[in-house]
């Protein structure tokens, strides 16, 4: 029988991936588990929608002030002074801030070209964005789990700056149909070494009653230079005719 | 985790506040304490990797100290000895500043009506915490204990929102 909080994390995407296959398993063999499942991806949406309508409120004056002083203890800690360095290419502070507001629904963009990762070796199954690219973020959600140790503002941040979402998003309306779940594909999205990234399609699911499809990057991503690999699926519901990218989900 | 100390900070131990207060305070009165308490401690607190927790926890302190203040202040006793408790319904509209849309107040509500340690989880929860922080928060013993009480608490909140 299966630990119905191995449900709730798998409907979170924080199960490990070493234990997804039997929870998703018993969730097609048991209708039980599966309203058990869709209970707790409805009460995550619900959750983080609450939260984020909260934190999209303006601040009342005293707290504000508050704010204020506290950025002013702004220093560069010991990750910064080692990692400005051009881990991209970029100042991290600047997309550290770009990225707090991504915590909200998105309403700006970002434009780049294209989504570079690599493998750290031949060992590794941790695959490393490398090289500059772009986004368009558009009405996009995140959903994420922090870590210790980690600046999680900081991945966000390099997550959307090397993730090309409209090639992206033009390949996988082509194909998407004739992919059957658990089946893993490429795009002509590649790391620097020519190495195409690879997706699983993982599920079905319905947001707002609109036909979705749950997409998983097949290995894990390291999104900044302190990440060890993170997991990071992602919510594609369709609109009109076509699949639109409508969350992000970010897991260690 | 460290976290960058800015308004996003405080926006999100407003989210947390919430569940933490209740009906029963202002929420925003115990993020006020909370990052006074922080800035009047900088040298302790300006590198913690933690901050969030420290500053959560120090919010759970506040309202206990509130609530055995006011039941000093608002509590008689009956013809028996009893205490009797006097609602404040102003402290009741405080807590409700915020204007949301329709589904996430029916949520909130709903959540409001809940038991204090499912209104903490929830919350937690909402702000993307992970276990061991929530672990630490809610000082339970083990990961096993947060991630039921957790899945206890969203079922019995989709039940309330389907009732």
């Amino acid at each position: 029988m299966i630990d119905e909080t191995k449900i709730m994390q798998y409907a979170d995407g924080t199960l490990p991936i070493e234990e997804r296959d039997e929870v998703q398993k018993a969730i097609d063999a048991d209708p039980k588990l599966k309203e058990l499942y869709n209970t707790f991806k409805e009460t995550g949406d619900l959750l983080f929608n609450l939260s984020n309508e909260i934190k999209s409120q303006p601040l009342p004056k005293n707290l504000q002030e508050k704010a204020e002083i506290l950025k002013t203890w702004k220093k560069p800690t010991k990750e910064e002074k080692e990692s400005s360095f051009n881990f991209f290419g970029l100042f991290k502070i600047q997309y550290a801030g770009i990225a707090a507001a991504f915590c909200l629904f998105f309403v700006g963009g970002f434009y780049s070209n294209t989504f570079m990762a690599s493998l750290e070796d031949d060992t590794s199954k941790t695959v490393r964005l490398s090289k500059e690219v772009s986004i368009d973020t558009n009405k996009l959600k995140m959903r994420s789990i922090q870590s210790d140790g980690e600046d999680l503002q900081t991945r966000i941040a390099n997550l959307y700056r090397y993730f090309d979402k409209e090639t992206f998003l033009n390949e996988i309306n082509e194909k998407i149909d004739d992919i059957k779940i658990n089946q893993e594909f490429e795009t002509s999205i590649s790391d620097n070494i020519g190495k195409q990234i690879k997706f699983i399609y993982v599920e079905n699911l319905e947001i707002a009653n609109k036909q979705c499809k749950k997409l998983e990057f097949s290995e894990p991503v390291k999104l900044s230079n302190i990440d060890e690999g993170t997991n990071i699926s992602l919510d594609l519901c369709k609109v009109n005719k076509n699949y639109e990218l409508t969350a992000i989900n970010i897991s260690k | 985790m460290k976290e960058k100390l800015d308004e996003n900070f405080i926006k999100s131990l407003r989210v947390i506040a919430k569940g933490i207060a209740g009906t029963k305070m202002d929420p925003d009165e115990l993020v006020n304490g909370s990052v006074e308490y922080i800035l009047s401690n900088k040298d302790r607190y300006m590198d913690h990797p933690n901050i969030r927790a420290i500053a959560v926890l120090k919010m759970k302190g506040l309202f206990i100290d509130e609530i055995r203040k006011n039941k000093k202040m608002t509590s008689i006793k009956d013809d028996e000895g009893n205490d009797l408790q006097i609602v404040d319904e102003k402290q009741i509209d405080m807590s409700d500043k915020i204007s949301l849309s329709n589904e996430a107040n029916k949520v909130l509500s709903k959540i409001k009506t809940m038991g204090d340690k499912c209104q903490e989880i929830l919350m937690l929860a909402s702000e993307g915490m992970s276990m061991q922080e929530m672990q630490q928060i809610t000082e339970v013993k083990s990961l096993g204990t947060v991630l039921s009480r957790l899945s206890n608490c969203r079922k019995e909140l989709k039940g309330l929102m389907t009732s």
